[in-house]
């Protein structure tokens, strides 16, 4: 079978494996070549390698001639089943040693030679050398066996693979070729039902979006384009039969006898017939006897002119025996081969036509008896014809007297003479109609205004028959009208030069009158649009300028609807007015004598000017106001008469806590106690009186939120400008606070300087009493040294009395001076280091902690800012307290400790250091009392000190800003806390 | 089992049909020649890459020319071969190959123990050669010459002996013959 004609499964099937098979074949080819090539290098390659270890290994055999060595090395190729024969020649070329040993001579070549393939054997000569002496040649023969057994072999692993993958390919192929024949296949199946059947709805299935789906996807719209055109082809052929079937005018097709060859159904019904009645038959039986010339006639003008349409009005006779009056049209369309035969269309006039009677009667009868015109008919010549009630009424002449006659009869004599009425009838004529209006003349001479048409009557043939004439007397319509245009230009007038904007509108809302005032006010002249679209055009707002006027509140608007506006204020805020200006405009409905509206008017001026001159004043009040409000003093002011409160700031308000509105209205009894009311009424009165201002330096007041308050108070009177005092203005300084830091100032200037006094004694005396005690100690030593063995008992007991009062009265005045100090020998803050101090303070009292086997326990310190050496104090002070006030018996457990606490900022952070001790406690309402200056809970004899050092320690804190409390269980122990902060603040101590 | 295997004279062509040298002595030169390519001395037996190879003779010498015609124009490693004869073994020490002539036979203790240390390859066909510290020794069966070889010898000349040319030797030691 030719390629050609092959199905396109098969045709592609044949494609792929003449390809595949190709492709292997070839690639089978190369490779064997490749193999071919390869092998044969390799094996000339493995066996010169071999014959080049044999040349190695033999070289000692030879040069020391050696034949037996030279053969034991020849022997290791027995191994090689390929090997044919090997020999060694010496450096003379004789065969020294030969493989296997049995091996004929014949079989070597006589002498050495190339290596390489040749009569199926392989060839290699590789020379045995030492240093550089040549010492003889090895020589080795190979069959080919093992080349042969891989040719073989990768014959049959070809064939295999070739007929595996021959399979293969056609199995593939076998699926492949279905993805490109299917939708060609499917295709043509389609296209050969969519042929057996004419159904060009049935599509094509798409499977997939390669060049065959385009294709596909092209014939199925081909396909639904033959669809749309044949439904479309079918819905116009039934639009166009439905239309001639339902159309009220017949429809006939005829030959070119006449003869019917179509009548539509409209023409049975017309006519009360059945179709039989029609086709076939001559019209003869149809046609009114006297119409069947004309028919006869018409008929052969259609038939000379194919194409024209022929109009004729004739008879039909219908079922019923009555005849018809159709108008028929009638074309001849014989050569056109979609008819071939004359249609014609026939319409019913038999009730139009007694209609057309009917008015015609109507008309004559109407214009016989209209009285407000005259109408009248005349000659050609203008002799008058008829005559109507209204032509009688006019003119005054009786039908009788004037027919016959000619209209020149009612022109003055003056237009008669210059022959005005023929004038007018031949322009009728000319232009088939003429008006005309002009001073015509009553029967009794009197005159008239006459508004006249006059209309030429022609024929169908142009032939003029006569005329019509139409008249009126508008004597006094043209009057009153220019009455009414003289009022209307007075009005104007006025409008137009009056100041104030003047706009109307009728009740549609369309402009009236919008005059000059007006459109310069508003900057824009009257526009269409109608009363919703005002607010928008004009830009009208309220008076704030922006919010819009809703359009119902319009003025003009409301005028209209019959709502009045009095003097509104508005903002006209457009193109032309940037800046807005305002207006006061005032609206009223226009109404008729019955009252019913029909229009409105606004009458509006600028009021621009006034408008800055309130606003001038309403902002020199804002600003006094503003001022008042914002004093911080109290001012208040009263009506001279009553003394009441007129008005109240502010200051006044946060002053007394009582608000403006409670205040306003009422007077000084209503708020303050009878005494303080008489006191200020009195204060009142008298700057009222004299008309004076009066300075009242302090005056006590109890007011509601800030209790007792001292003001400073001025009043002053207000007076009309005849001086007589209308108001009463009062001015209220808070003084307060000025005066309680005045008072507090003075008492703490008078305590430094007691402070500093005491100080002073303090340490002149400590300094002036050690004097005379050092004396008493020194002579009190000198007399026990020198005299003490001449005293009795008694006197030495006197003496040690003496010099341990002594003793202590020192111990006493160090610690006075110590307390004092505090204050005086104070260093400036520094950042101190609390472990650093602790660690100073144990080593200090070393030898005391370890006398009372104590225990001190301290944990983490913080450093602070602090006087180092007062640092040292207290803490030496605290701990030494503790060692001091132990409980007998019990070894002292001292605790140190430190927490912090953390302010709302880093200045306000503190510490809590507390010293914890195991001795004997204290009573916790001694708590304050330990604190205090030789403050002592116990008797000098159960423990030493002067009663000072807990009153260093709290002076040492509160120097430091801090403050120190203690809290004791008697018997268990004692915690002494102190509270310093991290930071000194830049106030510093006090020196 | 090699080392065993007799070796076989080829009874081919004189070297030198005319010399009057015995054919035993002719293939003795051959042999010390071919010593001279499977042995390898240290490196500093040479002070240049140009210096002559010494084979030395001490004694009566055997070969007549046959040696010097062996030798003619050949190279060991670029050093070109050179013959020397001496009369006593002071003389000797500065050869790579010494011969020690049968006349020496009964001197062969002293003079082995003078060459001690030196880098020479000691050859002999006499006197307890072997026992007293000798390298090579050619030993004649009927036509054949086969040698032995002092393992121990050469190692203290620091020499280095092919084992191609071992495989063909036989290995002694002093005290065994």
């Amino acid at each position: 079978m030719n390629l050609k004609d092959m199905p396109i499964r098969q045709k592609l099937m044949s494609v792929n494996l003449l390809t595949s098979s190709a492709v292997l074949l070839l690639t089978w080819a190369s490779f064997i070549a490749y193999e071919f090539i390869s092998l044969h290098r390799n094996m000339l390659q493995s066996y010169m390698t071999r014959a080049q270890i044999i040349a190695a290994n033999s070289a000692a055999a030879l040069a020391f001639q050696n034949q037996a060595d030279a053969a034991n090395v020849l022997d290791a190729l027995k191994l090689d089943k390929r090997m044919n024969v090997a020999c060694l020649y010496d450096d003379k070329g004789t065969v020294f040693a030969v493989y296997p040993a049995d091996a004929p001579s014949a079989t070597f070549p006589p002498a050495p030679g190339e290596s390489g393939y040749r009569d199926g054997r392989l060839d290699i000569f590789e020379p045995v050398v030492q240093g550089d002496r040549k010492l003889g040649t090895v020589y080795l023969q190979a069959n080919l066996s093992a080349l042969t057994d891989r040719y073989a072999a990768y014959a049959w692993l070809a064939l295999g693979v070739v007929t595996a993958s021959f399979l293969l390919a056609y199995l593939l192929s076998r699926i492949l070729q279905g993805q490109i024949s299917r939708p060609i296949l499917a295709l043509a199946g389609t296209a050969k039902a969519i042929s057996d059947h004419q159904d060009f709805s049935i599509r094509a299935e798409k499977l997939g979006k390669d060049e065959t789906g385009s294709l596909t996807e092209a014939f199925n719209r081909m396909l639904s384009e033959i669809q749309d055109r044949e439904q479309a082809l079918r819905k116009s052929e039934e639009r166009f039969r439905s239309l001639i079937e339902n159309n009220q005018d017949g429809i006939a097709v005829s030959n070119s006898e006449g003869e019917a060859l179509y009548v539509s159904p409209s023409l049975t019904r017309m006519l009360g017939r059945v179709e039989s009645d029609f086709i076939g038959k001559s019209r003869k039986d149809l046609v009114h006897p006297d119409d069947l010339p004309l028919v006869a006639d018409k008929m052969a003008e259609t038939l000379r002119n194919p194409g024209k349409t022929i109009q004729a009005r004739y008879r039909l006779k219908h079922q019923d025996g009555s005849w018809r009056w159709i108008d028929m049209t009638a074309i001849n369309l014989i050569d056109n081969p979609a008819v071939g035969g004359i249609v014609r269309n026939i319409q019913d006039i038999t009730e139009k036509l007694k209609m057309e009677e009917i008015v015609r009667l109507g008309e004559a009868q109407a214009i016989a008896t209209i009285k407000d015109y005259a109408i009248f008919m005349l000659d050609p010549q203008g002799k008058i014809l008829t005559w109507n009630a209204g032509a009688e009424h006019i003119k005054g002449y009786k039908a009788s007297d004037i027919i016959g006659k000619s209209i020149s009869v009612f022109y003055a004599p003056e237009d008669a003479a210059q022959s005005r009425p023929q004038e007018l009838l031949q322009t009728a004529v000319r232009n088939g109609r003429v008006e005309d209006e002009g001073w015509r003349v009553r029967k009794d001479g009197s005159r008239f205004l006459a508004d006249v048409v006059i209309t030429a009557l022609k024929n169908e043939k142009g032939e003029l028959r006569g005329f019509i004439k139409i008249a009126r007397d508008v004597t006094e319509i043209r009057k009153a009208q220019q009455e009414l245009r003289e009022k209307t230009q007075l009005l104007d007038s006025i409008l137009r030069n009056i100041g104030d904007g003047v706009v109307v509108a009728n009740e549609k809302g369309e402009f009236i009158l919008f005059n000059q005032a007006a459109e310069k006010i508003v900057g824009l002249g009257p526009m269409a649009g109608g009363p919703d679209q005002w607010t928008e055009q004009y830009g009208v707002f309220r008076p704030d300028g922006k919010t819009p006027l809703p359009a119902a509140e319009n003025p003009l608007a409301k005028a209209i609807r019959g709502e009045s506006t009095n003097d509104m204020e508005l903002v006209l805020k457009n193109h032309p007015n940037p800046n807005g200006i305002p207006i006061s405009i005032t609206g009223r409905p226009l109404k008729d004598e019955k009252g019913a509206i029909h229009g409105g008017v606004t009458v509006f001026h600028d009021m621009t000017e006034r408008k800055k001159a309130e606003q001038a004043i309403l902002q020199t009040n804002d600003f006094l106001n503003a001022v008042l409000e914002n004093i911080p003093n109290m001012i208040f002011v009263k009506d001279a008469k009553e003394l009441r409160f007129v008005n109240f700031n502010k200051a006044g308000e946060d002053l007394l806590g009582i608000k403006r509105g409670d205040m306003i209205g009422k007077n000084d009894y209503d708020f303050f106690p009878r005494g303080q009311a008489d006191f200020f009424t009195a204060k009142d009165r008298s700057v009222l009186n004299e008309g004076k201002l009066l300075d009242i330096p302090e005056e006590s007041i109890e007011t509601k939120t800030l209790g007792p308050r001292i003001l400073h108070t001025r009043k002053i009177p207000i007076r009309d400008k005849d001086g007589k005092s209308l108001y009463l203005l009062g001015i209220s300084e808070d003084i307060t606070e000025q005066k309680r830091q005045q008072e507090l100032r003075t008492y703490t200037q008078a305590l430094e300087v007691s402070n500093k006094e005491l100080q002073d004694f303090v340490f002149i005396a400590s300094h002036d009493l050690q004097e005379p005690l050092r004396k008493i100690q020194s002579f009190g030593e000198f007399l026990k040294e020198e005299y003490g063995g001449k005293l009795e008992a008694t006197g030495k007991d006197y003496l040690d009395r003496m010099r341990s009062a002594a003793t202590r009265m020192q111990i006493l005045i160090n610690d006075l001076l110590t307390l004092t100090r505090v204050t005086t020998k104070a260093k400036p803050f520094v950042p101190v280091d609390l472990s650093v101090v602790l660690r100073d303070v144990l080593s200090d009292l070393e030898v005391r902690i370890s006398e009372k086997n104590a225990k001190v326990d301290v944990g983490p310190l913080p450093t602070l800012e602090a006087d180092a050496t007062q640092m040292r104090q207290l803490f030496q002070n605290l701990i030494g307290n503790a060692l001091k006030f132990q409980k007998t018996g019990v070894p002292p457990e001292i605790k140190v400790e430190a927490e912090t606490l953390e302010g709302s900022r880093p200045g306000e952070r503190q510490y809590n250091l507390r010293v914890k001790d195991n001795g004997i406690g204290f009573d916790n309402k001694y708590a304050d009392q330990i604190f205090k200056v030789f403050e002592r809970l116990h008797g000098r004899d159960e423990y030493e000190g002067t009663g000072i050092g807990l009153a260093v320690c709290r002076k040492v804190v509160e120097r430091h800003g801090g403050s120190i409390s203690a809290e004791g269980i008697p018997g268990q122990g004692s915690v002494f806390t102190i509270v310093l902060p991290f930071q000194q603040g830049l106030k510093g101590g006090k020196a | 089992m090699g080392l065993l295997l007799p070796i076989l004279l080829t009874a081919g062509a004189p070297l030198r049909a005319e010399a009057p040298v015995s054919k035993e002595y002719q293939v003795k030169a051959v042999f010390l020649f071919n010593f001279a390519q499977f042995v390898q001395w240290p490196p500093k037996s040479f002070t240049s890459a140009g210096d002559p190879f010494y084979i030395g003779i001490l004694g009566e010498d055997p070969f007549d020319a046959f040696l010097d015609e062996t030798v003619k124009g050949e190279k060991v490693d670029g050093h070109p071969l050179v013959i020397r004869r001496y009369g006593n073994v002071e003389e000797a020490t500065g050869c790579q190959i010494l011969f020690i002539s049968r006349s020496e036979a009964g001197r062969m203790a002293d003079i082995l123990s003078s060459l001690k240390g030196r880098n020479i390859l000691t050859v002999a066909d006499s006197g307890n050669f072997i026992e007293n510290g000798g390298v090579v020794y050619f030993v004649t069966e009927g036509k054949k010459i086969h040698f032995k070889i002092s393992l121990e010898a050469a190692k203290q000349a620091k020499l280095t002996i092919s084992s191609q040319v071992l495989r063909l030797a036989q290995i002694a030691g002093p005290g065994k013959e």
